[in-house]
C-alpha cells in the first residue's frame, strides 16, 4: 500500500517537473487531488489496511499530499512568473491638458457661496458710475477730505446735471445705493428686507506693490427692522470662521466712514501665530477691510425710512481675503493680474 | 493720517500705571488705531497712531491722553486726564482790538483770530528736552521760536505761528480772500503765483505776507536779527485751506490739521501756552493785551437722545448710569430726562458728532465692540433673486478649463476705447476698453515662452459709450488659441455650446482683424451671440456676448428613447470638388434623409473625405437593400448638386 503511494509521489514528482504551462498543470492538480482523483482513491483504500499500520499510513498520504500541493504551487508560481509581460509602473505620466480657473474667479464663487448660505443675494452694478451714487448719496460732502481716500478715476465726458461726474466707481458701496433705489418703486414697508452681496470690479488710481488700479470687492448690505452691531458681528464673524476656519476670530475696531454710522475696521486673528502676534501681523490680528452700520442719511437718499430700517454694511478685497486665505504670498500684488502663464498656472 | 506720539510726553497728560504696549491694545480696541510702538535709545517709546478725518481732536498728545482716560478705566487701569492749570493760567486781556496791531479780519475765512506781541526776544537754540521731543515726532528743532509752534501742535494740536513784528509794514494786517494772479513767497523760499480764493494776509505795504494755515511768507519770517515778534494763533475755512493746500501741493503739516476743522475754543489755551513757552525759552516781553477776534463765540451743542433707540442700534441693553459715565468720560455733558438724554457735545467733537448715531458710537465703543456678542440676523428671508447668471458664468469657465483654456484677468483701461479718461495714470491706459480681442493677443505677445499651443479666455465687461447715459457695459467671453488645430479648436466652441445646450446655426462673415472667408457667426434663434475664426496673425478666436449667451441656453432637453434596432454602419469616402464647404455637404446629407442617424468625417486626404455614415430606423433594422437604395439617392443627388463622385 506504501509502495503505491511513494510510486505515486515520483511519478508525480516528474510529471510537475515536465510541465509547460498552466493547464496542463491544473490537469495534473485535478487528477490528483480532483473529486475523481488518485488520492481520493487511494484514501478510500485506508479502510484495507490492517489496523497497526493505519496511522503510519495516513501520516505517510498527508505527507505525500503536502509535498505535491507544494510542488504545484512553486511550479504554479514560475509558470505565471515567465508568463508576465514586461510593465514598468515608473513610467511618466501624460500630462492632461487641464486649463485654470483664474484665482480671483475661485474666491469670488467661494465667497458668494459663503454668503447664499445665509440669506444673501448675489448681484452685480455697473462699473461705470455718477458721482452721486459713488460718492453723495454716500454721505459724502462735495470737496470732503474723505474722498481723497478714495483716489478716483473720472471719464473724460460732461457732467450730468443730476448725477455730477462719470468716473470709474472706486468702491462697491454704489451699489449700496443702487441696490436700495431698485426698491424704489415698491410700497413702504416692502423695501425691505435686504440681504445683498455685489462683487464686482472696482478701481483707484493707483499702482504698486501692494495696489493694483482695477480689484474686485465684496459689498455686503442688510437692512430690515432691528439691524444691529451684533448681527454684523455674527454675520462678519460666519463669514470668516467658514471662509477661514473655525478656529478664527473676529473683532472690530473703530473707524471712520461717511456712509456708515458707527464705522469699523473688522481683523481677524492671525492663523500664523494663533493671534500671539508675529511678523505678519498686528499684534495677533490681521485687518480684512471696512464696515459699518448704514447711516441714516444714506437710508434716506435711499427712500427708506430710518426711522423704521435699519442696516449694516461691508466693503472687502476679494484679492486680500483669498491671498489671507490661501497664504499665497506674490511679492508684488499686480502679479494676479499677470498674464504670464508661468505665473497663472501657479495662483 | 498717521502721527507719532511719544509715551512719554502722553503721561504728562495722562496719570496711569500701565505699560505702553497695554495703552496701545486698549486704544485700538476702543479709539484711535495705535499700529506700531518703537522704543528709543532713551528707554521710550514712540506709539504710531492712525487718526480718521473725523478725529482731528486725537491728533495732539492732549487728544490721545483724553481718549486713553476715557478707554483704560474700562479695562479696570486707572487713567487721569492732567491739565496743567498753572502753565495755562490767564493773565492777559484777551480784546478785539490792540494799539499794536491794526487787523482786518474776513471771519468768514478765519472764525478766529488772536495774536499778541512779544518784545525783546532772543533768538537761540531750545533746550534739549524740547529737541528730544520734536525729533521723537519727525520734526526737526530750529531755533526756540520756530520749536515752540511746532511744539505747540504737537502737544495741543493747534498750528501756532510767529512773525518778524518789525517786518509788518505798518503794523497792519489784512486777512482776505487772494485775486487772481497774485504772488507770494513762501518761507521755505519757494515762489507761487496764486489763482484767488486762498487765505492770505497783506501788510500795510500792500505786499502779501503769509499763505494763511498753510505757510508763513519768506518777507515776514523770523531770522537772526528778529527782536520782536508776534505771536499769531488762527483757526480757518476748512474748506477754503483743503483747496488751496491741493492746489499748490503743499501739505503743511499746519495744513493737514487745518482742513479737517479745528476747534477754536483750543486757540486760547494754545496761545497762553505759547507765550510761556516763549517767555521761558527767549526771555521776550509779552504785551498786557491779546488780540482775538472772535466774532462768533462757541455756542454748545445739544443733542437729544432716544435711550431706547441707542440700544436698538447696539443691539443689546445698556443702562442710562453707564452711557451717562462712558460719554461724561469723553467729555459730554449727560441731563437725564427719563429714557430721554440731553447730550452737550465737547467743543472739540463739535464738527463730528450730530445725531443719536454717533453718540450711539461713542457708547458701544466705550462699551466696548468686543464685549458684544455675534448674533446671526433672523427674521424674513429677501424675496429669492435668480442668480443663474452667475452660476452660468462658472459653468462656461469650468468647460473651457476642461477644454485646456487658462483664465486671464486683464485691466480693463487701455490705449484705446470708446470712453476716454480725464486722469489716466499712463498714455497706455487712458480708455476704457471696447473688445477683449486686443488684450488677449498682447497676453499671446507677452507669452513668447510658450512655443506650443496656448490658449486664454477672458470674461469681463467691455464698455461701449451712449450718449448722456453711463455707457453699456457687456459682459463678453473672449478666447485665443495660438497654434492650435483649425478643427479642434472650432472643437472647443462647439462643445462649449453643447454643454450649454444651445442650439445655433452658423454664417460666414467677414469682419475685422480677421482672414477673409474664415470668420463664422454664430446665430441662436436669429440672434447673433458670437463669432469664431483665425485672425490675420494665425490666431484663432472666438467671442460671445454673455447676456445672449445665457438667454438662448435651454434648462433642458427633451429626453429620447434609445433606437431598439442597430444602425447599419459604413465609411464612404467621397471626392469632393475644390472650394466647395463640406460643412455644407454634411448638412445636405443629415438633412436628406430621416434615417441617416450620423454623419461624421472621419479622414481628409487631398480631396478625399472619408465620411462614416449610420443608417437606422425607429422601427425595424434596416435590410443591405434599403440602405443601398438610400446611398444611391444620396450619391446621386451629391454628384448633380455638388459634383461629388464616390471614389474607388
Amino acid at each position: 500500500m506504501g509502495d503505491n503511494l511513494i510510486n505515486l509521489k515520483n511519478q508525480a514528482i516528474a510529471q510537475i517537473s515536465e510541465v509547460r504551462d498552466l493547464t496542463e498543470l491544473e490537469q495534473i492538480r485535478i487528477n490528483l487531488f480532483g473529486r475523481n482523483g488518485k488520492f481520493n482513491a487511494i484514501s478510500k483504500e485506508i479502510a484495507k489496511v490492517a489496523i497497526e499500520e493505519k496511522k503510519q499510513f495516513g501520516i505517510t498520504l498527508n505527507e505525500v499530499k503536502n509535498t505535491l500541493e507544494e510542488l504545484i504551487q512553486i511550479k504554479k508560481n514560475d509558470l505565471t512568473n515567465s508568463a508576465r509581460v514586461w510593465f514598468d509602473p515608473t513610467m511618466p505620466a501624460k500630462k492632461n491638458k487641464l486649463g485654470k480657473i483664474h484665482f480671483v474667479s475661485r474666491a469670488i464663487d467661494e465667497i458668494s457661496s459663503v454668503f447664499e448660505k445665509i440669506g444673501f443675494s448675489r448681484v452685480r452694478y455697473s462699473e461705470v458710475e455718477w458721482d452721486y451714487f459713488a460718492f453723495t448719496a454716500l454721505n459724502f460732502p462735495v470737496n470732503h477730505p474723505a474722498r481723497d481716500d478714495w483716489e478716483t478715476f473720472f471719464v473724460d465726458l460732461p457732467e450730468s446735471k443730476k448725477y455730477g461726474s462719470m468716473l470709474l466707481t472706486p468702491h462697491t458701496s454704489s451699489g449700496q445705493i443702487r441696490e436700495m433705489l431698485s426698491r424704489q418703486a415698491l410700497p413702504a414697508g416692502r423695501q425691505a428686507p435686504i440681504r445683498m452681496i455685489n462683487i464686482a470690479k472696482c478701481y483707484r488710481r493707483q499702482s504698486d506693490i501692494s495696489h493694483v488700479p482695477m480689484f474686485h470687492q465684496f459689498e455686503g448690505l442688510v437692512v430690515d427692522s432691528n439691524i444691529n452691531i451684533t448681527n454684523l458681528k455674527g454675520t462678519l464673524d460666519y463669514f470668516a470662521k467658514s471662509f477661514f476656519g473655525k478656529n478664527r476670530e473676529t473683532r472690530l475696531r473703530p473707524y471712520h466712514f461717511q456712509f456708515t454710522e458707527p464705522s469699523f475696521e473688522v481683523d481677524i486673528s492671525c492663523n500664523v501665530c494663533d493671534g500671539r502676534g508675529c511678523k505678519l501681523c498686528k499684534e495677533g490680528w490681521l485687518e480684512i477691510g471696512g464696515a459699518g452700520m448704514v447711516h441714516p442719511n444714506v437710508l434716506r437718499n435711499c427712500k427708506i425710512d430710518p426711522n423704521v430700517y435699519s442696516g449694516f454694511a461691508f466693503g472687502w478685497g476679494v484679492e486680500r481675503v483669498a491671498m489671507m486665505k490661501s497664504g499665497l504670498s506674490v511679492p508684488d500684488v499686480r502679479l494676479l493680474y499677470s498674464s504670464d502663464l508661468r505665473v497663472l498656472s501657479q495662483l | 493720517m498717521d502721527i507719532l506720539i511719544p509715551d512719554s510726553w502722553l503721561r504728562r497728560f495722562l496719570d496711569t500705571k500701565v505699560k505702553p504696549d497695554e495703552i496701545a491694545k486698549y486704544l485700538s480696541l476702543c479709539g484711535p488705531s495705535i499700529e506700531r510702538i518703537k522704543k528709543t535709545k532713551d528707554e521710550d517709546y514712540i506709539y504710531s497712531v492712525e487718526i480718521t478725518t473725523n478725529r482731528v481732536d486725537c491728533a495732539s498728545v492732549l487728544g490721545i491722553a483724553r481718549e486713553a482716560s476715557a478707554i483704560l478705566p474700562r479695562f479696570g487701569i486707572s487713567a487721569k486726564l492732567k491739565i496743567k492749570k498753572e502753565e495755562i493760567k490767564n493773565k492777559y486781556d484777551f480784546k478785539n482790538k490792540v494799539k499794536y496791531l491794526d487787523a482786518i479780519v474776513d471771519s468768514k475765512l478765519c472764525p478766529r483770530f488772536t495774536a499778541v506781541l512779544i518784545k525783546n526776544v532772543k533768538l537761540k537754540d531750545s533746550p534739549e528736552k524740547i529737541k528730544n521731543m520734536l525729533l521723537k515726532v519727525g520734526v526737526r528743532p530750529i531755533n526756540n521760536l520756530v520749536d515752540v509752534s511746532n511744539y505747540i501742535m504737537h502737544e495741543l494740536g493747534q498750528p501756532v505761528h510767529t512773525f518778524d513784528y518789525d517786518k509788518i509794514v505798518g503794523s497792519k494786517m489784512i486777512l482776505r480772500e487772494s485775486r487772481v494772479n497774485e504772488l507770494v513767497t513762501t518761507l521755505d523760499g519757494k515762489k507761487f503765483k496764486l489763482d484767488g480764493g486762498d487765505i492770505v494776509i497783506e501788510d500795510g505795504s500792500g505786499k502779501l505776507i503769509d499763505l494763511c494755515g498753510i505757510m508763513g511768507g519768506e518777507n515776514s519770517a523770523i531770522d537772526s536779527s528778529t527782536k520782536n515778534v508776534l505771536l499769531f494763533v488762527q483757526n480757518y475755512n476748512k474748506h477754503v485751506i483743503r483747496k488751496t493746500s491741493m492746489k499748490l501741493d503743499l501739505r503743511t503739516e499746519a495744513a493737514v490739521l487745518f482742513e479737517k476743522g479745528l476747534d477754536s475754543e483750543n486757540i486760547k489755551p494754545a496761545i497762553l501756552l505759547a507765550i510761556d513757552l516763549i517767555e521761558k525759552l527767549s526771555g521776550g516781553k509779552t504785551e498786557k493785551e491779546v488780540l482775538d477776534i472772535y466774532p462768533k463765540s462757541y455756542k454748545t451743542k445739544m443733542i437729544k437722545v432716544d435711550k431706547l433707540r441707542i440700544d436698538k442700534i447696539i443691539g443689546i441693553e445698556i443702562s442710562t448710569k453707564d452711557i451717562s459715565k462712558y460719554l461724561k468720560t469723553l467729555g459730554f455733558e449727560v441731563y437725564l430726562q427719563g429714557e430721554t438724554l440731553q447730550v452737550t457735545v465737547p467743543s472739540w467733537r463739535a464738527d463730528d458728532i450730530d445725531i443719536q448715531e454717533d453718540i450711539a458710537e461713542e457708547i458701544a465703543r466705550i462699551y466696548g465692540y468686543h464685549n458684544l456678542p455675534c448674533i446671526l440676523m433672523g427674521g424674513e428671508l429677501p424675496k429669492p433673486q435668480s442668480t443663474n447668471n452667475f452660476k452660468v458664468e462658472l459653468d462656461v469657465k469650468q468647460i473651457l478649463k476642461s477644454l485646456g483654456g487658462f483664465e486671464i484677468y486683464n485691466l480693463s483701461l487701455v490705449e484705446k476705447g470708446q470712453l476716454k479718461l480725464s486722469n489716466p495714470l499712463g498714455p497706455d491706459s487712458g480708455y476704457l476698453r471696447d473688445n477683449l480681442k486686443d488684450s488677449l493677443i498682447q497676453n499671446i505677445k507677452d507669452n513668447p515662452q510658450e512655443k506650443n499651443y496656448i490658449h486664454i479666455f477672458e470674461m469681463a465687461n467691455v464698455y461701449l459709450a451712449r450718449k448722456n447715459d453711463l455707457p453699456e457695459e457687456i459682459l463678453t467671453l473672449a478666447g485665443i488659441i495660438k497654434n492650435g488645430d483649425y478643427r479642434k479648436s472650432k472643437g472647443i466652441v462647439q462643445t462649449l455650446l453643447k454643454e450649454l445646450l444651445i442650439d445655433y446655426t452658423e454664417k460666414l462673415e467677414d469682419g475685422k482683424g480677421y482672414f477673409p472667408n474664415q470668420r463664422l457667426e454664430i446665430y441662436s434663434d436669429k440672434e447673433r451671440i458670437g463669432e469664431y475664426g483665425n485672425l490675420e496673425n494665425n490666431l484663432f478666436t472666438y467671442e460671445f456676448d454673455m447676456q445672449k449667451l445665457i438667454n438662448c441656453k435651454k434648462t433642458n432637453t427633451k429626453f429620447k428613447e434609445a433606437f431598439k434596432y442597430p444602425p447599419q454602419v459604413e465609411d464612404l469616402t467621397l471626392v469632393i470638388p475644390e472650394k466647395t464647404y463640406v460643412g455644407e455637404v454634411m448638412k445636405f446629407i443629415s438633412d436628406f434623409d430621416i434615417r441617416i442617424s450620423n454623419l461624421e468625417l472621419i479622414d481628409i486626404y487631398q480631396n478625399n473625405y472619408t465620411f462614416n455614415i449610420e443608417y437606422q430606423d425607429e422601427n425595424k433594422t434596416l435590410t443591405d437593400k434599403e440602405v443601398k437604395e438610400i446611398r444611391n439617392k444620396i450619391l446621386s443627388e451629391l454628384k448633380s448638386k455638388f459634383g461629388i463622385t464616390i471614389k474607388g
